[in-house]
Formats: structure tokens, C-alpha cells, sequence
């Protein structure tokens, strides 16, 4: 077996395996009706579980061997563009994999729905035109090809990607609303790519190399590299949807179909983010001060109480959940205030805590907006003012709602609690306790803006028509998920274990004194 | 296994439930029958016994149980209770659903819920570990919740379970809070380890003080007493429960768990005292002003639980044990007090009024005899176990000193009376209401509560242990405590006697004082925590309107506040990492040669400034394009005529493009667009926008410019081994091999354009 693992080969598989299947989805379009629904539902689940797979075989390969190294066409760097995988990728691989396995299994379900039986739907559940699965597969190839990228312009390429196809498929739903969000997260994503681009035409200027390794090793405090940090920051911190950069999140999550909803909020989002860590601790790991971590930690300080008091007071599920993002993004950005804080070896500690909440944010957010879609499925809307008592119908989908709350609140065994409770030790261990005050706000704040739909959502009485039932493998996969998301936290050693494999930060002793 | 059986008793049920509701309630009963029996058995036979294995190592977290002294005391309230409970709910609630027209299928959920509640709790009083502590605690809350808004088709049942829910779960957070201030100071979790290490200082106070106030909210204590009346929204079993034996218990259990950390404070525990004097006091007072029968029983919780917070406060180990052993009486009691007024309320056609009741005694003698009993037994009457109760409590107050033994009768004054008015105001004068026969199921309950109060009032002994075992594991030392009757005239004895004078005359003087009690409450209503809690929840909700309308703004708006923060932090980091020798501040020379290259850059920047003047599309469009042709131009200056063809290229197809999209734009909205000039707002913000802009491209250039030129570049490398890559141009061994990957993309990007175009417009027919 251990030979199967060395061929560095399986590095392209979670790229590839994709791409070429979204080019087939892509053909697949030119057939008409049932049977193309067939042919590409079965082209995507064979390429969700392919990338699944291909995850797994890196993540034996690199906890194996440490860091891997991939030179195409064989060129090394900096000439030729490399791929490289370490702990992080591979972790965001896995999140990829498990999160959008998920959301292909649900689109089976999700993109079933019969024309005409209620003129009142907010989404249309139909994909007439059979673009859902050539854009979804794209999106997801270009993901994986940003964890794996060692190229800063690499990067960009799988950035434009990524927000050319979530763009497109913001508009999927064909509603006005959606071709506005759509539009607004295009200009918003060129925006962001841009300002990227920008920060590495600098840094190819100054030092002649694209290859990260190599800008890192060369990177040293100077103009350009202080303006392009500041460009990729900022473009990043606008696709991932950092306070106060966060204006196109609620309207493009709320407008999307579901499906798509539940991939962008869990993914996307988190890819830019990826993008930023990668950056701002492989390159410009040395010539930035401790202090510039600061600005994006109070600004998701700022975002993770603004975007739970927007919550508290939404009518609709989906806009619910939206803002919740914008609240649990916020605490991703507290890493890089507490890894710069005075206690180094607590820097592991917060650099961990908010990868992991990536991935538990993931599974939980994506379960959330899975079950939103079910309930749209089945009665129309998310409203939740009209949703009173749905618990009766739709059991399953409040359960899950539930379920995926105990990761936002970070109530312990879930994925949630192990994130909050390291950056919570992170910012007592490195004296920036005011940190940990936040990380608790965020919290209750959270319980409260879920008990605005639960609430009501549980009482008995005479409730909303379901005027069709939603296909049980809708519910179920949002269920699943969102217990995998409360079980994160049980299971957390191996994962920390491989985020340890050429982790910027050492992981001497966690937690504790 | 105590625990496993305990935790196992609400699936089980609830699959009995499901697969037949008439089995819901035999099960119910048997599991819990089985759940005490086997703390029972573990705790007298077994001599306690735990658990510990590994389940997060990293963190040093543990799935830690321990059937000790104070476990085994908790346990077998909780399952012992429960089971009564049980029983007595199998008959209430058919009876209770039918007066609401509800169909028995509500059944299920209600034995489901209390199951796990009881299974929770258990968890709760075993786990050694303060995480495992914390997950039950919120489990319990969680439960509470459910059975609360039982009756979920009422607003009131509703708003008092989430006001339980928000009351405790947000101060649970505390616990978690102070749990974690320990583990970062002495990692660790587990409660043995943290009381031999843990080394007294303001840091373990404020943990401790953080899981106090937890353990207070959830007990009821003032000032977060406001939840506990109102949950008597529930049922009446769940109210039972709830006050004698699961979440309120839970509140004073927690405090003795971790009362070797609070103690180490003397702070802490005159900060106990005062809130346990204020619980007594106003519980009490309220409890004499209330008509209906729950509400005085929940104030009178609030008021007994006072008295236990009270002894911990007094501290020492009397007081340890004495708190202990007040748990357990005070739970027979109540518990079998709270079946009792539902009994009452169930045979008297739902009167819950104790000014329309009256004179039961001749109805309900069973009934009548065994609430008198545990109504004696909470007032303290000799011969109950109640007695004894007292007798500690006077005991730890006198150990103390003055003024504690004064305070103390004071309570125990308050508590005879509001029993009086209770009992009395049921059982005695003139029948003022039907009452239909109560079936066994209800009646027996009671009576095995009330036998056991008389009980425990003549053979002490065996709750004697329990509570010294559960005193030893609060106090951590030994606490030997002696309750006995002794015929003398101690000062325990005086106290005793004094609080049954006292207690005479208070009742006798009823109409001196029912009216301060009234005003008293009213005042509370106006200004108590709950208008606090009230204006804290209207207040938040006010703040999230507000900010909202912040929130909605346009997109022009928006993309200023990303282009102004960008030029703030190029510029910043432009100033902070300058060199100190000034270089990149100086000027370079100008000569001959480079004049056409200034001019067509000068071109280039009047056509841009000039492109923010014109109002009609078509010019706009040309002079944008004038300036894309002579940045074209500049390029072939800098000896690149390739990419000079390509901006050329570019520069013509974009011009061809906005002239055809303009062409095929209704000419009424281009014509409204020209003619409506824009707002001085927003002109002032396009500016802005221009300005912020400018500086941050000229930051950045002025920046990257004025470094040297790399020594080593990978675009060397590539003319170099162009050759071997089998081409002779380097362009296509870029696109074609070096970087053959990015190619790939862009290609994909172009693909994608093409997909999400056909989507929105051709509805998908690309062929």
C-alpha cells in the first residue's frame, strides 16, 4: 500500500478528477430531459467521491511523509508552477470533500422539483438548463487547486475561477434578486481578484519569482511588499466577507438556490481565506510586524458581534444564516491578532482553532442552509414569521437547524467548541483576554439569534401547508452533516495531528500551561 | 452503571412511546424504578465506584464519574424523585391533556423529556470533570426547556421556558468561563486535580465566583429568582421535579461541587450569605402574598434554596453537611407539597386559587395526612425530618455567631408561616368546592413522600450518612454532623422554640402585615430583575433595527469603503517600512529621448481625467479608449511592440464592445441618464472614490519602481531554457509549458464566462 501513497502523482487527482468532470457535465448539456439529469447526477457523485478518495490518499501520503512537493511538466521552482501539499491543504481538502460530497448528494434531491405547483416560491428548484453540476465541478476544481497551488499567480487563476463559477451560480435561480446578488458578487470577486493581482505584480517586481517558497524566502520589509500585503489582505478579507467588507454576503447567500447557498457559505467563503493564511504565513510570515495582525483581529472582534445582533432580527432562514457567517467569519480572523500575540507558543494553538472552525463552520453552516432549502422545498418560503410550528411537518430539517446551532454556539463535543475553546486559550494564554470576552459574546449571541427561528419553529400550533414533500435524501444529508459538524470535536487528534505537518507554527503543548 | 441505566431510561421510553403511547408510562416507570435501584445498590453495597477514561487526550480531557458521597446523594434524589414523579404523572397527565383537549399522543414526549432530564442530571452529579459538568448542566437546561412549554399552545408556557432557557443557559456560560480560566491557569478539567493544586489569589476566586453565580442563577437565587415563578407555566410533576430534585437542586448541587475552590474566599462566602439572606427573605415574604398554590411553593423554593446557599455561606463543616442534609429533607418535602397542589388542583375541576379552596380535609383525608406531614416537615415541627433540619441549620448559624442565629430564625419564622397558610388554607374551614376521588397512582406518591418526612424524623440515622458523605465531598475534609432530639434547654432547642412562638404570633397577626407582604411584591414587579430582563431583550432587539438600516446601502457606496481603508493601508505601510536613507523619495533624470514617452503618458492621464467630464455615452466611450490606446503606445516606447499589439488588440474590442452594448440600450435610458446629472453627494463620493484611488496606484507604483531591478528573475531562466522545452519563442514555452497550468485555467475561466452567459440569457442552449 505505502507504494501506492509515495507516487506524488495522486496530487493532480483532486484537481483533475473535477475538472474533467465538469467538462463532461459541460457536454453532457446538450442532452435533453431525464436523462441528463441522470447522466450528469451520476458524473458528479462519481467525482465527489473520486476527489473523497484522492483526499484521503494525500492525507496518507503527507502525515506519512510530510510536506509533498509536485513539479509540473518538471520544472522545478521557481521556473515551472509547483503544486504543494502540506497539513493545512490537505485539511481543506478534506473539508472540501466531506462538505461538498454533501452538497452534491443534496443536489440530487435539491434540483428534482416539479415545475409549476406554487406560484409563491422564493427558488426556483428546477435546473432547466442542466448548468448546475459543469459550474459546481468547476468551482470545486479550482478550490482544490488553490489548497494545492505553490504558485502566487497559480492562485489567482483559481481565484478567478472560483468567482466566475460562484457568481454564475448565484444567478442560478433566475429571479431578479439572484441576478442582482450575482452581479454584486462578481464586481465584488473581480474587486477582490484584482487587488490581488495587483499585490503579486508588486512582489514578482521586487523579487523576479512567483513560486511561495521562494517569495517567502526573499520577502523582506519593504514598500512593496507592505503595500502588497495590504492589497491581498484587503482583497481577501472582501471575498471572504470580513466586516465591514461583508455588504454582498447576505443578499448573494440568500439568493442562491440552496444548494449552491450551502456550497458558497460553507466553501467559498473559506477558500479565500485559505488564501490569506497561505499568504500571510508562508510569505509574508516574517517581514510583517506582530501589530498588523491586529486590524483584521478586531475587525472580526467587530464582526463576529455585528453580524450576530443583524441576525437576531431577520425574517427570512436564509438571511438568518447569512449573517450568522458574517459572525462566525469574524472569528476566523481573531487567529491572526492571537498568533502574533506575546506568548509563541500559543501561536499554534489559535493558527489550529481557527482552521478547525473552517471545517466545523463548513459542515454546520452547509447543513443549515441545506435545511433552509428543504423547508423552501416543501412550503414555498423561509420566512420565518409564516414558519410557526414547522416542527411538526419537517421535523427532521428544525432538528438539523438545531443540531448545526450547537457548533455556532460552540457548545462543547462539537467541531465549534474545540475551535472557540483554542482561541479562547489562545487570547487568555497570549494576555489579549478581551479576545475571549468576544469569543463568549459571539456565543450567546448566537443562541439568540437561533432560538429567533427555533422558538417558534417548535410550537404547537396549527402550522404552514406543505404543499409537497422533499425528497428524504435532502433532510438526511442536511441531518448527517450537521451531527458530523457535533462529532468534530470528539475526533479532533488525528485532525490537529495532520495540521501539524509543515504547519507554520510548532505544536509543542496545546492548551494547558 | 447507574449512570449508563439512568441516561438509557429516555431512549427506551421514548421508543415504547413511539411504537405503542400506552406503554410510555409503565416503561417510564420501570427504567426509573431501576435507574434509583441501581444507585441505590452502588452507593450502600457497591461503595460508590467510577469511571475514567481518556476522550480528548490532547487537551487533557476526560470522561470522568464518580458515585461519592455528594453524586450518591443528588443520584438518588434525582431517580428516586423521578420515579415518584413518574408514577404519579402516569394518572395526572390524561387527566391533564383531557382538560385541554389534547390528544394522549403529547404522552410520549412529556416521560421522553422528564427521562432525560432525570438521566442528565445523574450524568450531571457523577461527572468529575468540569467540562462533562458543563455538557450536562446544558443538557438539563435543555430539557427544562422542553418540559416547561409542555403546555406549548399557551404564550405564557412559552415565554417562561425561554426565560428559564436565556436565564440559565446564558449565565451556564459563566461556568464555562471559569472552567476554562482554570484549565489555562492549571490544565486541567478535572475537580480533584484543580482542588489540590489550585492555590487561593483574586484569579481562582473570580473562577470561582463565575461558576457560583451559574450555580445561583440556576438554584433561583435573588436577583435571578424572577425565572422560577414563572416556570410554573409547567405541569405539575415537572414543577415537583424540577424544585426538589433536578434543576434548581442542580444550582446548590454545583456550589458544593466546587464549594473547596469557593472556599478558599472569604469574600465568596460573605457574598454567599448575603445572597442566600436576600433568597430567604424576599422567597419568603413572596411566598406569603401569593393566592396561587404553585406560586407560593416556588417562592417558597426560592426561599428554601436560600437557606442552603445561606449555610454555605456560613462555611465550616457543620455547615457543609448541614446544607447537605437540608437538600434531602427539603426535597421529600417539597416534592410531595407540589404533587399535593396538583392533586388539589386535579380534583377541585382546576381551581388553583387557595382563596377558593378550603376545608378539603373531610374530602381528602389521605391527601390531607400526608401533606400535613410534608408540610410539617418543611416547617420544621419536631418529629419530621424537618426538625432536625433546623436543628443543623440553627447549629451552623450558631457555630458562626451573632448576628447569624437572629437571621436564621428569621427564616424559620417565615417558613412555619407561609406552610400555616398553605396547609391551613386547603385543608381547614368551610368546603368551598367539589373534589372528586383521586386514584391511587396520584394519591400514593404523596403518601410514601410524607411517611418518608415522618420517617426521617424518628430514624435519622441513614440520611445522617448520606449527608455527611455528601458534606465530606463539599467540605473536603471530614464533617460529622449529630442531629438528635435532646430534651434540654441548648440554644438549638431555644431557637426551635422561638421559631414556634414567633411563628404563632405571625399567624395570628395576618391582617397586620398581609398588606406590606402585597406592597412588597408589588414593588418587585415594577423594578425587580425582571423588568431588567424584559428591558435587556427589548433593548437588543431595538439596537439590531437600528443597525440595519446602516447595513442596507448601495454598492457604489460600498466599493468606497473598500478603495479608502486600501489607500490608508498601502500608504501606512509605505511610510513604516521607508528606508532611512530617504532613496525612494528622490527623482530621476530626464532626457531627449524619453520626451515622447512623457507625452504620450501625459496622453494617457488627461484622457483619463478626462473621461470623469463627459455626460454623453458615446464620448465617454471614445475618450476611454484614447487613453487604453496611448498606454499602447508607452508600451511600444518601452520596447515591447508584442504587448503594445495586445493592448492595441484589447483597446479595439473593447471600444467595438461598449459601442454595441450601447447601441442595443433603449435609448430612453441612456438619454435619462444624461439629462439627470448626478447628486453634489454623490459627485463628492466619485471623487473621493477617484482620489483614494490615485494615491493608492501611485503608492504602489512609486514603490515597486523605486527598487532596484531583481538580480535574479525566473524570467531569465525561462529565455534561457526556452531551447529545451522545443520552441523558439518564449511566449508559447510560457503559456504552452512553464506555466502550462495557468493556461489551463484561463481557458476554464473563458469556458465558465460562456456557461454562466448561456445560463442567464439562452436559458442554456449552447447548441
Amino acid at each position: 500500500m505505502a507504494s501506492v501513497f509515495e507516487n506524488t502523482n495522486w496530487m493532480l487527482a483532486p484537481i483533475l478528477v473535477p475538472l474533467a468532470a465538469a467538462t463532461v457535465a459541460f457536454l453532457l448539456m446538450g442532452i435533453r430531459g431525464e436523462a441528463r439529469r441522470n447522466a450528469q447526477n451520476a458524473v458528479g457523485l462519481a467525482a465527489a467521491l473520486g476527489v473523497a478518495l484522492s483526499a484521503l490518499a494525500l492525507w496518507a501520503m503527507v502525515s506519512g511523509g510530510g510536506p509533498v512537493r509536485y513539479e509540473l511538466g518538471g520544472w522545478e521552482a521557481p521556473l515551472g508552477i509547483n503544486l504543494y501539499a502540506d497539513g493545512l491543504s490537505v485539511f481543506m481538502l478534506i473539508t472540501t470533500a466531506i462538505v461538498g460530497g454533501a452538497g452534491s448528494v443534496y443536489a440530487l434531491g435539491y434540483f428534482s422539483g416539479r415545475e409549476g405547483e406554487d406560484a409563491r416560491r422564493k427558488e426556483d428548484l428546477q435546473d432547466e438548463t442542466g448548468s448546475f453540476w459543469p459550474l459546481w465541478m468547476f468551482l470545486w476544481a479550482s478550490m482544490n487547486g488553490m489548497f494545492l497551488a505553490a504558485d502566487a499567480f497559480n492562485l489567482y487563476i483559481t481565484l478567478e475561477i472560483l468567482g466566475l463559477s460562484a457568481a454564475a451560480l448565484i444567478t442560478l435561480g433566475g429571479t431578479r434578486m439572484a441576478f442582482s446578488a450575482g452581479m454584486r458578487y462578481l464586481m465584488v470577486s473581480l474587486l477582490g481578484s484584482l487587488a490581488y493581482l495587483l499585490g503579486v505584480a508588486l512582489l514578482y517586481g521586487s523579487f523576479g519569482a512567483l513560486d511561495l517558497a521562494t517569495l517567502g524566502e526573499a520577502a523582506s520589509p519593504i514598500p512593496p511588499v507592505w503595500a502588497a500585503l495590504a492589497l491581498i489582505s484587503l482583497g481577501m478579507a472582501l471575498k471572504t466577507g470580513l466586516f465591514p467588507l461583508h455588504f454582498w454576503m447576505p443578499a448573494a447567500y440568500t439568493s442562491a438556490p440552496s444548494a449552491a447557498s450551502a456550497i458558497l457559505a460553507g466553501l467559498v467563503g473559506k477558500a479565500s481565506f485559505y488564501l490569506l493564511l497561505r499568504v500571510w504565513f508562508d510569505v509574508f510570515g516574517g517581514s510583517a510586524p506582530p501589530a498588523a495582525g491586529q486590524i483584521p483581529g478586531v475587525l472580526g472582534a467587530v464582526a463576529i458581534v455585528w453580524g450576530a445582533v443583524m441576525a437576531m432580527r431577520q425574517t427570512r432562514i436564509k438571511t438568518l444564516l447569512a449573517y450568522s457567517s458574517v459572525s462566525q467569519m469574524g472569528y476566523l480572523f481573531l487567529l491572526f491578532a492571537l498568533v502574533s500575540g506575546a506568548a509563541p507558543e500559543r501561536s499554534f494553538e489559535a493558527w489550529g482553532g481557527g482552521v478547525y472552525l473552517v471545517l466545523a463552520h463548513a459542515c454546520a453552516k452547509a447543513a443549515m442552509f441545506m435545511a433552509a432549502g428543504v423547508v423552501i422545498y416543501s412550503v414555498g418560503h423561509d420566512e420565518i414569521p409564516r414558519l410557526r410550528g414547522i416542527f411538526q411537518k419537517l421535523p427532521i430539517s428544525v432538528a438539523t437547524f438545531a443540531v448545526g446551532g450547537i457548533t455556532m454556539m460552540g457548545l462543547p463535543t462539537s467541531g465549534g467548541f474545540t475551535a472557540k475553546y483554542l482561541l479562547f486559550t489562545a487570547s487568555v494564554g497570549t494576555g489579549q483576554w478581551w479576545y475571549s470576552l468576544v469569543v463568549l459574546a459571539g456565543s450567546i449571541l448566537a443562541a439568540l439569534y437561533l432560538l429567533r427561528f427555533l422558538n417558534p419553529a417548535l410550537i404547537q400550533v396549527p402550522t404552514a401547508k406543505v404543499y409537497r414533500d422533499a425528497p428524504q435524501i435532502m433532510s438526511g444529508t442536511a441531518f448527517v452533516l450537521a451531527v458530523f459538524s457535533v462529532f468534530l470535536g470528539l475526533m479532533s487528534a488525528p485532525l490537529f495531528e495532520l495540521l501539524s505537518v509543515g504547519a507554520p507554527f510548532p505544536s509543542g503543548t496545546m492548551g494547558g500551561s | 452503571m447507574p449512570l449508563a441505566l439512568a441516561l438509557a431510561a429516555a431512549p427506551i421510553t421514548a421508543l415504547a412511546g413511539t411504537i405503542r403511547p400506552s406503554w410510555t408510562a409503565p416503561v417510564g416507570v420501570a427504567t426509573s424504578a431501576l435507574a434509583f435501584a441501581a444507585v441505590f445498590w452502588a452507593w450502600a453495597f457497591a461503595g460508590g465506584g467510577s469511571v475514567d477514561f481518556p476522550w480528548a487526550p490532547t487537551w487533557n480531557l476526560r470522561l470522568a464519574f464518580e458515585l461519592d458521597g455528594l453524586a450518591a446523594l443528588y443520584a438518588m434524589l434525582a431517580t428516586g424523585i423521578g420515579l415518584a414523579v413518574v408514577v404519579y404523572a402516569s394518572k395526572y397527565l390524561p387527566l391533564h391533556l383531557e382538560h385541554q383537549g389534547r390528544p394522549d399522543a403529547d404522552i410520549p414526549r412529556f416521560h421522553a423529556f422528564i427521562l432525560m432530564f432525570m438521566g442528565s442530571m445523574v450524568g450531571l452529579v457523577m461527572a468529575q470533570d468540569l467540562l462533562l459538568i458543563f455538557i450536562f448542566w446544558d443538557l438539563t437546561a435543555i430539557a427544562s426547556y422542553f418540559l416547561i412549554a409542555y403546555d406549548v399552545h399557551e404564550e405564557e408556557s412559552r415565554y417562561s421556558a425561554l426565560m428559564a432557557m436565556l436565564v440559565t443557559g446564558i449565565t451556564a456560560v459563566l461556568l464555562l468561563v471559569g472552567a476554562m480560566m482554570l484549565y489555562v491557569e492549571y490544565g486541567t478539567f478535572l475537580l480533584p486535580e484543580l482542588i489540590e493544586t489550585a492555590e487561593p489569589g483574586v484569579y481562582l476566586t473570580t473562577a470561582a465566583a463565575f461558576m457560583a453565580i451559574a450555580g445561583l442563577a440556576k438554584s433561583a437565587q435573588v436577583p435571578f429568582h424572577f425565572w422560577l415563578p414563572r416556570a410554573m407555566a409547567a405541569p405539575t410533576p415537572v414543577s415537583a421535579y424540577l424544585h426538589s430534585a433536578a434543576m434548581v437542586a442542580a444550582g446548590v448541587f454545583l456550589i458544593g461541587r466546587v464549594y473547596p475552590l469557593v472556599q478558599t474566599s472569604q469574600f465568596l462566602l460573605d457574598a454567599l450569605l448575603v445572597m442566600g439572606f436576600a433568597s430567604m427573605v424576599v422567597g419568603g415574604v413572596l411566598a406569603l402574598s401569593r393566592d396561587v398554590l404553585k406560586q407560593l411553593l416556588a417562592y417558597s423554593t426560592i426561599s428554601q434554596y436560600g437557606y442552603v446557599v445561606f449555610m454555605f455561606g456560613l462555611g465550616g463543616p457543620y455547615g457543609a453537611a448541614a446544607a447537605s442534609f437540608y437538600v434531602i429533607a427539603h426535597a421529600l418535602a417539597k416534592s410531595a407539597l407540589f404533587l399535593t397542589a396538583g392533586a388539589v388542583t386535579e380534583s377541585s375541576d382546576g381551581e388553583t386559587r387557595l382563596s377558593h379552596l378550603g376545608g378539603m380535609l373531610r374530602q381528602q383525608p389521605l391527601l390531607a395526612a400526608s401533606s400535613g406531614a410534608a408540610a410539617a416537615g418543611l416547617a420544621a415541627l419536631p418529629l419530621t425530618i424537618g426538625f432536625f433540619k433546623d436543628e443543623l441549620f440553627f447549629e451552623a448559624a450558631l457555630e458562626r455567631g451573632m448576628p447569624f442565629p437572629l437571621l436564621a430564625l428569621f427564616g424559620a419564622v417565615l417558613t412555619l408561616t407561609y406552610m400555616w397558610r398553605f396547609w391551613t388554607g386547603i385543608f381547614l374551614g368551610e368546603p368551598r368546592q367539589e373534589s372528586r376521588p383521586l386514584p391511587v397512582a396520584m394519591l400514593a406518591p404523596i403518601t410514601i413522600l410524607g411517611v418518608l418526612t415522618i420517617f426521617g424524623g424518628v430514624v435519622v440515622g441513614p440520611f445522617t450518612n448520606l449527608a455527611e458523605a455528601a458534606g465530606a465531598v463539599t467540605f473536603n475534609g471530614e464533617t460529622p454532623i449529630s442531629p438528635a432530639y435532646h430534651l434540654d434547654f441548648r440554644p438549638v432547642n431555644l431557637l426551635a422554640l422561638a421559631t414556634f412562638g414567633l411563628g404563632a404570633l405571625v399567624i395570628i397577626s395576618r391582617p397586620l402585615w398581609s398588606g406590606a407582604a402585597g406592597v412588597f411584591s408589588r414593588i418587585g414587579e415594577k423594578v425587580g430583575p425582571q423588568k431588567w430582563y424584559d428591558l435587556s431583550l427589548t433593548g437588543l432587539n431595538a439596537f439590531s433595527d437600528r443597525i440595519h438600516w446602516l447595513e442596507v446601502d448601495t454598492l457604489r457606496s460600498r466599493i468606497v469603503a473598500v478603495l479608502i481603508p486600501l489607500g490608508i493601508l498601502v500608504g501606512a505601510g509605505l511610510l513604516v517600512s521607508a528606508p532611512a536613507e530617504a532613496s525612494i523619495y528622490s527623482v530621476g533624470t530626464v532626457e531627449a529621448a524619453d520626451i515622447p514617452l512623457i507625452v504620450a503618458l501625459v496622453l494617457t492621464a488627461v484622457a483619463a481625467v478626462a473621461a470623469t467630464v463627459p455626460r454623453n455615452h458615446l464620448t465617454l466611450v471614445l475618450v476611454l479608449s484614447a487613453s487604453g490606446f496611448s498606454l499602447a503606445a508607452v508600451y511600444a516606447f518601452f520596447g515591447g511592440p508584442d504587448v503594445a499589439l495586445v493592448a492595441v488588440l484589447v483597446e479595439t474590442i473593447l471600444t467595438l464592445l461598449l459601442l454595441a452594448v450601447l447601441a442595443l440600450m433603449p435609448s430612453a435610458v441612456l438619454k435619462r441618464s444624461e439629462t439627470h446629472g448626478s447628486s453634489p453627494g454623490t459627485r463628492r463620493r466619485a471623487y473621493l472614490v477617484g482620489g483614494a484611488s490615485t494615491v493608492v496606484a501611485f503608492l504602489g507604483v512609486w514603490g515597486a519602481l523605486s527598487r532596484p531591478t531583481p538580480e535574479e528573475s525566473v524570467a531569465a531562466q525561462h529565455i534561457e531554457l526556452a531551447p529545451d522545452a522545443h520552441a523558439n519563442d518564449i511566449v508559447t514555452v510560457i503559456l504552452a509549458d512553464f506555466r502550462g497550468l495557468d493556461t489551463l485555467g484561463e481557458i476554464t475561466v473563458v469556458g465558465i464566462a460562456l456557461l454562466g452567459i448561456s445560463a442567464l440569457l439562452l436559458r442554456g442552449r449552447l447548441w
